[in-house]
């Protein structure tokens, strides 16, 4: 040790600290004992939410002008920030935080067919039993909304997130061309009418259809838009299994021919057919590459501008055909509050603010079309702005009842689906028949059924 | 060991050196402070390198070995979890999709690193002559091994879309029908080999060069003057002189090759059909879309196993080893 070194040491050996030192000390030690507190109240008023999202317009508003206005609600005392992720990669984000108890993320955004898996680990606290426990908190306003998406969300009668948007199967059509070729238009079309006029209509470099058969999860809508019209289906039912965890999707061969269904207008598709995923489908259309195509509604923003569609003005929107019974698939967003939060009642505090309708408007004008406000799915004003929502005046004039999205009841539905997924592949690209497709989902799916 | 040895001869070394008589003199307590510096010196200054590779190698892979000893759903606590000894092996055995993962990564590595191979050699030969421009081109055919793999997956994605990609366009031009590509069962596995090919060919050029440029002339010369053509300089001089430099070539690039992952995921995600469902696409969703994790650790200690066979008998059977004892003893 340098010979300095040991000097200081030996200096503060030494050291006898004057009255005037100790009181000055001491003084120093009350203010910081009384300052403290003030210190932490102000850490506790101070909070920032942080949520998991994924990459959608109405996302984009949350961490822009829902973040600022929620900002101003509360005097700048809440600050909402968060993360988008693309659709696949987010599963694997809430899976991996969620199963290890992380409380990165005080909100968590999930699709339906996730949401079992996150309440049944109890990954996530339900709004209905938060205010319960603690009836201090703000009321929900749920009158204002669709209640489609509640359907997968709500437990024991108790609702456990609150919806952010609602999608389901829509018709699209080019009626310029539909016209053109004399073709009646929807609704309420038949497969088979579906089939013909896709026929037709294929010509001069237009494809008269396509599926989104590249997408795990895009290709099970194409699926399930042509089984959901065989058989009658309870909302709270689901299509794949039944309470039991017993596969029911090929009942009455309702498989088998939604495969056929697909099968058949595989000559009318576009030659990418199967590698097409959900960021495939709009192009198609604004390029005019495609006459008809069923699809979800989140799938088609921007159709109708001019800016990046060449056919803005030419696009018709109804329900989706069917071959027997007319009933609609809903979907959605929800957004969860993490058990493992550590701002678990400002959480739910913003959610409830959510509910009171500013935000939903401002998902609208982020360019969100899959709405659920009442009160925005009832303006004249908002439908002339996007054209897609006339597809709820046929609905309702149609008088069709909704119906769940597949296989939302099991932990591990997103395992259940790909299963089935590459099975009908398999049939549509020929490696099978369809009957020892759907056998062979069924066996998989029984196999998959550990819980 | 060799460290111990050495610490070991320093120390029945120490009685002869001058140092020690000074050390015995001042007495035994010294000599053994000293002793005890000089032998974990060296440990102390290791021990960082040690823990940091325990830490980040040898103990997630023992993990892991004991997790694919067990039924573990992290994503689903309900479902049955445990020790199962070698069940998740076993089924991997029986798993229909991995040995059709495992076969087509076969298929996509030997004809990934053949036509890189191929194409690297013959650029390598190329660039090797004197001629104007090519410092310039030597540089700009490096481009595509610097290129990240996802941004690569997505622009040959857009590249060779069936009906709106310019691949297609350029054929059409030519006067050939389009193709599906990556949306045909029947090309999408060689659709995702070119892709490949032409991001890595660089890397093997850049090795075969660097050999290329290091042959000696005498051979070549000695060759000239037997009268040998340029074929037979090329198959009986060239390639014999390479041989361990493309091996060590291929080694690297099959390694690489097996692994790949990122472009194939975000052209096809291993469809359609399955087709180009490589075993690191099948890998990625057994443990993170299934989150079937102790299967998913036992199929990919099965697969480092069947790899490290494969690299073993590569060695032993290319004459690698063998080659580089003889260039050592000359």
């Amino acid at each position: 040790m340098p010979k300095s070194s040991v000097n200081s040491l030996r200096g503060l050996k030494s050291l006898k600290p004057s009255r005037r030192t100790v009181l000055k000390g001491l003084g120093a030690t009350a203010v910081a004992t009384t300052a403290a507190p003030t210190v932490k109240a102000k850490a506790d008023e101070e909070v920032n939410l942080n949520i998991l999202l994924t990459n959608i317009p109405w996302t984009d508003a949350v961490l822009s002008t829902v973040a600022d206005a929620y900002n101003a609600h509360t005097g700048g005392r809440v600050t909402i920030t968060g993360e988008q992720m693309p659709y696949e990669a987010h599963y694997e984000k809430i899976i991996l935080e969620l199963s290890s108890g992380s409380s990165t993320f005080d909100i968590v955004t999930s699709d339906t067919i996730w949401i079992r898996q996150l309440v049944n680990n109890n990954w996530v606290k339900g709004l209905e039993p938060m205010k319960a426990e603690d009836p201090s908190l703000p009321d929900l306003n749920w009158g204002d909304f669709l209640d489609g998406p509640y359907l997968f969300s709500t437990f024991n009668g108790e609702r456990w997130a609150i919806h952010a948007t609602q999608s389901t199967p829509v018709f699209v059509y080019r009626k310029d061309l539909l016209e053109e070729a004399e073709i009646e238009p929807p609704p309420l079309w038949s497969w088979d009418q579906y089939r013909d006029a896709a026929a037709k209509l294929t010509k001069n470099g237009v494809s008269g259809t396509a599926m989104l058969l590249g997408g795990q999860d895009a290709c099970m809508g194409d699926w399930m838009f042509r089984v959901m019209g065989y058989d009658p289906n309870p909302p709270g039912n689901d299509f794949i299994l039944n309470d039991d965890n017993e596969p029911i999707f090929n009942e009455n061969d309702r498989g088998v021919r939604a495969i056929e269904r697909m099968k058949e207008i595989l000559p009318y598709c576009p030659k990418g057919v199967f590698n097409f995923d959900y960021p495939d489908g709009p192009p198609l259309m604004q390029e005019g590459q495609v006459a008809l195509v069923v699809h979800w509604l989140d799938m088609w923003p921007g159709l109708d501008d001019p800016s990046i569609s060449k056919f803005a003005g030419n696009f018709g929107y109804t329900v989706s055909p069917t071959d027997n019974v007319t009933q609609h698939m809903v979907a959605g967003w929800g957004m969860f509050i993490n058990a493992f939060s550590e701002h678990q009642q400002e959480a739910y505090k913003f959610l409830a603010w959510m509910l009171e309708g500013q935000a939903y408007q401002m998902f609208r004008e982020a360019g969100e079309t899959t709405l659920i406000y009442k009160p925005d799915l009832t303006s004249d004003e908002v439908k002339a702005q996007i054209p897609l929502l006339s597809v709820y005046d046929d609905i309702s004039s149609l008088g069709t009842t909704y119906t769940a999205f597949p296989p939302y009841k099991v932990t591990n539905a997103a395992e259940v689906q790909r299963l089935v997924y590459e099975e009908v592949i398999a049939a549509v690209a020929g490696d099978k028949t369809p009957k020892a497709a759907m056998q062979d989902a069924e066996d998989r799916v029984v196999k998959a059924m550990r819980g | 060991m060799a460290l111990a040895s050495s610490v070991y001869l320093t120390r029945k070394s120490m009685p002869s050196q001058p140092g020690f008589a000074v050390h015995a003199a001042e007495g035994p307590p010294r000599l053994h402070r000293q002793n005890m510096r000089e032998n974990w010196a060296p440990w102390l200054m290791l021990a960082p390198t040690f823990f940091v590779l325990i830490a980040v190698g040898i103990y997630p892979l023992g993990y892991s070995l004991w997790i694919s000893l067990h039924d573990y759903h992290p994503s689903n606590p309900s479902f049955p979890q445990g020790f199962i000894w070698f069940d998740n092996y076993v089924k991997a055995f029986l798993d229909e999709q991995a040995r059709h993962a495992l076969g087509l990564t076969a298929i996509f590595t030997v004809s990934s690193v053949a036509a890189s191979l191929v194409i690297g050699l013959g650029l390598a030969l190329l660039f090797n002559h004197q001629l104007p421009g090519l410092a310039i081109a030597r540089t700009l055919i490096l481009i595509p091994m610097l290129v990240t793999p996802i941004a690569v997956g997505i622009t040959w994605r857009i590249m060779f879309n069936p009906d709106l990609g310019v691949i297609n366009y350029l054929l059409g031009l030519i006067g050939i029908p389009a193709q599906g590509w990556l949306a045909s069962m029947n090309q999408s596995l060689l659709s995702v080999i070119i892709v490949d090919v032409w991001q890595w060919t660089p890397f093997m050029f850049l090795i075969l060069f660097a050999g290329v440029r290091s042959l000696p002339r005498s051979p070549f010369e000695s060759a000239a003057i037997d009268g040998a053509s340029r074929l037979q300089a090329f198959f009986l001089v060239t390639l014999p002189m390479l041989r361990p430099v493309i091996v060590l070539a291929v080694l690297l690039r099959a390694v690489d090759s097996v692994r790949t992952f990122d472009q194939i995921f975000m052209m096809t995600r291993g469809g359609p059909n399955l087709t180009t469902d490589l075993i690191s696409l099948y890998l990625q969703r057994v443990n993170f879309k299934f989150f079937d994790i102790g299967y998913g650790a036992a199929l990919s200690w099965l697969f480092l196993i069947l790899l490290m066979i494969a690299i073993i008998a590569f060695i032993r059977y290319s004459g690698f080893l063998r080659g580089a004892a003889e260039r050592e003893a000359q």
